[in-house]
């Protein structure tokens, strides 16, 4: 009879523990949203980063909600200028598990507009470091804001045209580069080469793309051009041949998405410039004289 | 997101640098006759009294980016010890000394004359259309294959007094 006594003591004491250590992780889910209220960051970060790894709350979606709140508020009152914020990253994290753990909780929606708060300064900050020195951490913060976007806004539309954009805006920062590059042609070959792929990806998503047409275009042509005009004067007669073949294969590289480009987009004077310049590196002077014509027809008219 | 849109349409349209160079197609087809025309300076020979004084390019005809890439030409190099010249004229006295005489396409028409007051001279006389080798024309650049080629004719260059080596003629079309 002592012996059972005994036995049952043990099993109340070990259930009564465990209630206890699940009311303690719950109560640090509450202790951290109360610390939240009362502007203690990281009292609140404390208890929440406890809750989180936690097997009694970690499959709570309210956990990974307070969790998401208490990282968006380190982002924005300490980390809002640094455009590669841990804290922002976390709350993206964060917002995304509360929402995943079980969409039918009230919270989503409002899991979704934090998400898309974050990631709007995200975008801000990936437009901002669009830069030579930096267009690496803007690919990468824009690839985020893509992932993420597609929970605020899952049309495949959407997610494309922002990609068309970014884009875009990113072989124009390797123009820049190109630009500058001048006798550097390990640069130059390396870039023309980015800027390619970009557009080859561009014309995969929007085949009727006229900027990516006629930057297709403008690559290759220039390459033409740069061909023969850094090909010294003393050049042998064989490697001048060899250099004019590849200046016409280059050229006519260049002809067919200057084309679409003009089809698509038939008020376009660069278009048109392009085509008068392709034609005359051809020696196809009827066209080049055609293209010429028609943009000084256009730009009389204007 | 259409505010995305719109801040990166935005920089593609102000900041983007893909300029187009085809206002310097004319000069690289200007380019490509200057190589070549520096290559016949090696290729051929002339006789001693064409070898004092200025190496005497001339050219007949309106072509801004020839100007420009011959000039480029006479400011660097040389033909053995002779600085270049380059003079672009109308027309010829019998009493011009020129190494080279290019007449460009549009003035053709000249090419019956220039042989004639050259007649006798050690005048190598480009021309730049089609069949012009054949009528007197020692060297006429032609289009082959959407490229720039050149036809040579070996009795036309003989009879300027001018010795061509194998190397140009093998290079060329040989026309008779």
């Amino acid at each position: 009879m002592v012996k059972v006594n005994k036995i049952r003591t043990i099993i109340f004491g070990v259930l009564l523990l465990i209630a206890i250590t699940s009311n303690a992780q719950q109560d640090k889910v509450t202790a951290a949203y109360e610390f939240l209220q009362q502007n203690e960051i990281d009292s609140a970060k404390a208890n929440i980063d406890i809750a989180v790894l936690h097997p009694e709350t970690a499959s709570d979606p309210q956990t990974w909600y307070v969790h998401g709140f208490v990282y968006k508020t380190i982002f924005m009152k300490n980390e809002k200028n640094n455009k590669q914020s841990p804290a922002r990253i976390v709350a993206l994290n964060s917002f995304k598990k509360a929402n995943s753990l079980n969409p039918d909780k009230e919270d989503y929606l409002e899991n979704i507009e934090n998400i898309k708060l974050l990631i709007g300064t995200l975008n801000n900050h990936a437009s901002e470091l669009l830069t030579p020195a930096n267009y690496k951490i803007a690919i990468k913060l824009f690839n985020t804001f893509q992932e993420y976007n597609k929970l605020v806004d899952p049309s495949t539309q959407t997610f494309q045209s922002n990609q068309i954009a970014f884009d875009l805006a990113l072989v124009a920062v390797f123009n820049s580069i190109l630009e500058k590059a001048k006798t550097d042609s390990v640069k130059k070959q390396k870039f023309i080469a980015l800027s390619k792929s970009i557009y080859n990806k561009v014309l995969k998503l929007d085949p009727e793309n006229v900027s990516a047409n006629y930057g297709m275009a403008i690559l290759f042509y220039n390459q033409a051009v740069d061909l023969v005009l850094n090909t010294p004067l003393d050049e042998g007669l064989t490697t001048l041949n060899i250099m004019l073949d590849n200046s016409k294969e280059l050229s006519k590289a260049s002809l067919p998405f200057m084309q679409k480009a003009y089809e698509l987009d038939p008020s376009r004077t660069a278009t048109l410039e392009g085509l008068a310049g392709i034609y005359n590196i051809l020696h196809e002077e009827e066209k080049s004289m055609e293209f010429r014509r028609k943009k000084a027809e256009l730009e009389m008219n204007r | 997101m259409k505010k995305l849109l719109l801040i990166l349409t935005s920089f593609i349209l102000f900041t983007s640098s893909t300029v187009v160079k085809s206002d310097l197609s004319e000069q690289v087809n200007a380019r490509i006759k200057s190589i070549y025309i520096y290559n016949f300076t090696k290729y051929i020979e002339w006789p001693e009294d064409y070898k004092e004084g200025n190496f005497v390019i001339g050219f007949i005809g309106s072509n801004t980016s020839l100007l420009t890439e011959l000039s480029k030409m006479a400011g660097t190099k040389q033909v053995g010890n002779q600085a270049i010249q380059i003079r672009n004229i109308s027309s010829i006295d019998n009493s011009d000394k020129f190494n080279i005489i290019y007449i460009l396409t549009e003035k053709s028409v000249q090419l019956s004359e220039v042989l004639s007051k050259m007649k006798g001279k050690s005048t190598l006389i480009i021309t730049d259309k089609p069949g012009l080798a054949k009528q007197g024309a020692c060297i006429n650049f032609v289009v082959v294959d959407s490229k720039q080629k050149i036809e040579l004719n070996k009795t036309n260059i003989a009879k300027s007094n001018l010795k061509v080596a194998n190397t140009l003629v093998t290079m060329a079309t040989e026309v008779n």
